[in-house]
């Protein structure tokens, strides 16, 4: 700058700067719990400790090992899928190793099959995307690479070599998040260890009660961040040979889990349907569904809630989403998950949510928006 | 009432910085009335939301996007997007017409930056957070806009 320097520019601001008013900070707080009264869907989104995770559904194979994927989609995206996009294929897949942790890029979820597939979902800082291929700054949606049958054993022999892994485990470490799992196929079923930090509230999400599981130790925490760490980031370590494909592309899904329940308080599935457009409760009223059990509310104050999933195709879900827009529901949480909210009538504050989440090759679909 | 892990910082950010909070808000609202009720919404909203900060940055550049969303009237994501970088403009343009005709020549991203960092006050890094752009895109475009008002103002003034 050759004539106006950073001090004598600051200075000329200065004198255009208004003067501020006194603060009130027992205003701040007043607003923030009348608006914890009248936003309990986005409280829940934001504050939730336990939401309806993990959501099994029995996978239904149809799609065959040699299709071909015609219509690829390159980067990831939040909800669904460009219309005619290829699934994925098989359909289903018979899960090697999954892992839900916390590594140095942000949150990282990860799904291995046999069949070679790594499905990865990773999520952003909101600066920056978590990679190139992800669908926006918060979420990468879920992506896909394939790799080879040796590639895989490399990635599960990577976690049992830990040790750690001879048989089901519940450990709590202080500092860390709270909820953290790594589950791998070492004889059958699948072990998995959970690791929780020792300030999270207990299994029934009450301050008081604390977080489930033996005390590990500080070696055993370090291999388990060490551990989500390479998982998140296999292209770092993993030989060429490794991959069939290392291209990260997007997992189309080929049926979506649609989850919808009442919240703060929980209400029966024919109550939530009959509040839904015609079309929309026929569709989900004739499949079967899934009780889904978690807690809400603050910590310190939260209760038990529930609600119903459903798996659909995709183009069942891609009807049922066009008929809620029509109907005027509103769409929320838009950088993770497709998800609507409805205010329940007649009800004090009671909100309805839908939610459509990917469900994965082993039958089961995660909660994007839960972090 | 308690609300959760982040109250005392919350608390003690505003009792810090609500003042700068509304000087850089009055030039988005046009008031400082208003001004201080953006940043007393905007508070209230990481109050109430405060799990949705995830610790990689700042707090308070955490709550200068909500702030702005607050301002700009936006509703639908957590996070600022770069469509909705507010306008910025001096509440008083006829206190310095010069420099206020210099500003408004800047481009916007240029001009909320160069009011970040000197009404908010903000570090390089702070104003990459609010603004979801590089540390180094923030020199550079200060460095840009400083050249632009270098130009403008000293075309028909003489600085020591």
């Amino acid at each position: 700058m050759s004539t106006y320097d950073d001090s004598l520019l600051a200075a000329r601001f200065s004198a255009l700067a208004v003067e501020p008013l006194p603060g009130d900070w027992t205003d701040v707080v007043v607003r923030a719990d009348a608006r914890k009264v009248r936003r309990p869907l986005r409280q829940r989104r934001r504050r939730l400790l336990v939401v309806l995770a993990l959501v099994a559904f029995v996978a239904v194979v149809t799609a065959s090992a040699l299709a071909v994927r015609a219509f690829v989609v390159d980067d990831g995206f939040i909800g669904l899928p460009p219309a005619g996009a290829t699934p994925s294929t098989p359909e289903s897949g018979e899960l090697v190793l999954a892992a839900y942790g916390i590594a140095a890029a942000g949150r990282t979820k990860v799904w291995a099959y046999a069949d070679g597939r790594l499905i990865s979902q990773l999520e952003g800082n909101g600066r920056d995307k978590p990679n190139p291929e992800s669908a926006n700054r918060w979420s990468s949606g879920f992506l896909e690479q394939r790799l080879t049958s040796d590639g895989v054993e490399l990635l599960r022999s990577e976690i049992v070599s830990t040790d750690l892994f001879d048989d089901d485990k519940e450990l709590r470490f202080g500092g860390q998040a709270c909820l953290n799992f790594v589950q791998v196929r070492n004889g059958d079923p699948l072990v998995r260890v959970t690791w929780r930090g020792s300030q999270c509230p207990g299994p029934e999400g009450t301050l008081g009660t604390r977080a489930e599981g033996t005390l590990g130790t500080r070696e055993q925490a370090k291999t388990l961040e060490q551990l989500v760490e390479r998982l998140a980031d296999p292209g770092s370590w993993l030989p060429a040979s490794a991959w069939e494909d290392r291209e990260i592309r997007a997992y189309v899904p080929a049926r979506y889990a649609i989850s919808y329940g009442a919240v703060p308080q929980s209400m029966e599935a024919s109550g939530i349907l009959n509040l839904l457009p015609a079309p929309a409760e026929e569709l989900l009223g004739a499949k079967d569904r899934v009780r889904t059990e978690g807690f809400y509310g603050l910590a310190g104050q939260m209760h038990a809630v529930y609600g119903y999933s459903s798996a659909v195709t995709t183009e069942e879900a891609r009807t049922l989403a066009e008929t809620l827009d029509e109907a005027g529901f509103k769409r929320s949480g838009a950088e993770y998950a497709l998800a609507y909210t409805l205010d329940a009538p007649g009800t004090s504050g009671n909100v309805i949510d839908v939610t459509f989440e990917p469900m994965l090759p082993h039958g089961e679909a995660t909660c994007s928006a839960c972090g | 009432m308690s609300m959760g892990r982040l109250d005392s910082e919350l608390e003690d950010l505003y009792r810090r910085r609500q003042g700068a909070f509304q000087v850089m808000l009055a030039s988005v609202t046009g008031n400082v009335e208003s001004a201080r009720d953006v940043v007393q919404e905007a508070f209230a909203r990481a109050l109430q939301k405060q799990d949705g900060f995830r610790g990689d940055g700042s707090l308070e550049a955490w709550v200068w996007r909500i702030a702005f969303r607050v301002a700009v009237g936006s509703t639908g994501s957590h996070e600022l997007a770069l469509e909705e970088v507010p306008d910025v403009a001096f509440v008083d343009e006829q206190l310095d017409l010069r420099l206020t005709a210099a500003v408004q020549k800047l481009p916007p991203q240029r001009r909320i930056a160069i009011f970040l960092r000197y009404f908010a006050d903000l570090s390089y890094v702070e104003i990459g957070e609010v603004l979801g752009i590089a540390e180094g895109t923030v020199a550079a475009t200060l460095s840009k806009a400083h050249q632009q008002l270098s130009a403008e103002l000293s075309a028909d003034e003489v600085i020591a």
